[in-house]
């Protein structure tokens, strides 16, 4: 079996297994019992504006490693390499494009 | 053709698919509780079934028939049950590679769709905090996706080091499949399935946040981290789906590092006997780890990570380019 052939196989196999399992799901679930859709509340008091003070921004997803395991790595990256300017993330993400065309081309040429 | 699709779906959805991953996650709790319980002088689950066996599936029936789902403003419910099925599914997909399914999918380089199957049940638990719009779900979720960061490189690539240092001389490279079946007494072999053992074993605990890697769910200061928000049929397909990724990766561990049945063939009576002392000794060994460790710090965590398990995975990677 081929590579893409096996990956649809694969896929399409989980697809319907979780489509049994959504459908069994939602079977179940209509029998028992839900709750009242209620409000959140914080100390006792409603909260309105939830959407933005209960969600922790995508930069803070990573505080363990980037605060603490990587923190030369990020404060090089931040303070040093990150101007601001966009054609410098231009240039940078430039970089590693061509880094990449020129080790596909040696891998290619090797014969790889 | 029609038989064959016929036991393409009966392999997913039965044998060893679904079915059988939620049956052997939820006796695989039991285990696990049990031998806890005996090692901290208690009894464990004792009422439900001899010896307790059927207690993981009275709680689970509870969770689903009994029990009330609470919900409020904010929460997004279809994305979280989504994620959680197709995590699930993913899995009982990515069983259809081994040996031990009626119906396998082989072929040349098959570990890497085998390792995308196996990033799904990780992006569900991710995405289970995420979309609960709750403080303590959301830490949870933070530190789940801090932990990962280093855990599943180290699991992937031991992995991949030991399916190439087994399938060198196969017809068929880099198949879960042919490194399954193609164990031989090789010392140099040995040596790498030793080292990428060890990190694959740490990284499915870290992966499974089984203790002292329980960091996202810490109750005591997270209220529950991932699942605190859950109840009802929502928490129990979390259980469900957490307790079937336990089970695969040991049954991928028991299969891959171990042999499977090795020295007996699969589908012997002696090799199925085999199996199940191989899978039962590596959960013995999880419920060890869990019973006699405390909780560590995120940082220890990731640092740890970096330090013997990521390292030592490489290490393993690198043997096993040069062989």
């Amino acid at each position: 079996m081929d590579v893409l052939s096996l990956a649809v196989i694969a896929s399409s196999l989980m697809l319907l297994a979780a489509l049994l399992t959504y459908l069994s799901y939602m079977v179940v679930r209509k029998g028992s019992r839900t709750g009242n859709l209620s409000e959140p509340y914080l100390c006792g008091e409603s909260v309105n504006d939830f959407k933005d003070s209960m969600s922790v921004g995508s930069t803070n997803l990573y505080w363990g490693s980037t605060s603490s395991n990587l923190k030369k790595f990020y404060s090089i990256l931040r303070d040093e390499i990150h101007t601001g300017v966009l054609n410098d993330w231009f240039f940078y993400m430039g970089m590693w494009f061509v880094l990449a065309v020129i080790l596909s081309f040696i891998v290619v040429s090797l014969g790889g | 053709m029609f038989y064959e699709l016929l036991l393409a779906v009966f392999s997913v959805l039965i044998y060893p698919g679904l079915l059988f991953l939620v049956v052997v996650g939820l006796l695989t709790q039991w285990y696990v509780r049990k031998l806890i319980g005996r090692l901290q002088n208690r009894i464990g689950p004792k009422y439900v079934g001899p010896l307790g066996i059927l207690q993981p599936f009275a709680d689970v029936i509870k969770l689903v028939f009994v029990k009330e789902e609470l919900s409020f403003r904010g929460r997004l419910d279809r994305l979280l049950i989504l994620f959680m099925v197709l995590g699930l599914s993913a899995i009982s997909s990515a069983m259809l590679f081994t040996p031990i399914s009626p119906y396998v999918i082989r072929g040349a380089y098959d570990v890497i769709a085998f390792i995308y199957l196996m990033l799904w049940s990780t992006i569900a638990f991710a995405v289970i905090g995420l979309s609960l719009s709750n403080p303590f779900t959301v830490v949870g979720s933070s530190r789940f996706l801090t932990q990962i960061l280093f855990a599943e490189p180290a699991l992937v690539t031991s992995l991949l080091a030991a399916v190439m240092v087994l399938t060198r001389d196969s017809p068929i490279p880099l198949s879960i499949y042919s490194s399954a079946v193609s164990l031989r007494a090789d010392v140099l072999v040995a040596m790498v399935l030793a080292i990428s053992f060890i990190s694959f074993f740490l990284a499915t605990i870290a992966k499974t946040l089984i203790k002292p890697f329980d960091i996202p769910e810490a109750e005591t200061e997270l209220a529950g981290g991932l699942l605190a928000e859950l109840s009802g049929p929502a928490l129990g397909l979390a259980i469900i789906l957490h307790y079937s990724e336990i089970a695969f990766l040991t049954l991928i561990a028991t299969i891959v590092f171990l042999g499977g049945p090795y020295p007996f063939n699969y589908g012997d009576f002696l090799g199925i006997v085999v199996f199940a002392v191989k899978y039962l000794v590596l959960l013995t060994l999880i419920a060890v780890i869990k019973a006699s460790v405390g909780r560590i710090r995120i940082e220890q965590a990731t640092s740890m990570m970096i330090k013997y398990v990521l390292s030592t995975s490489v290490v393993a990677l690198a043997i096993a380019t040069i062989l």
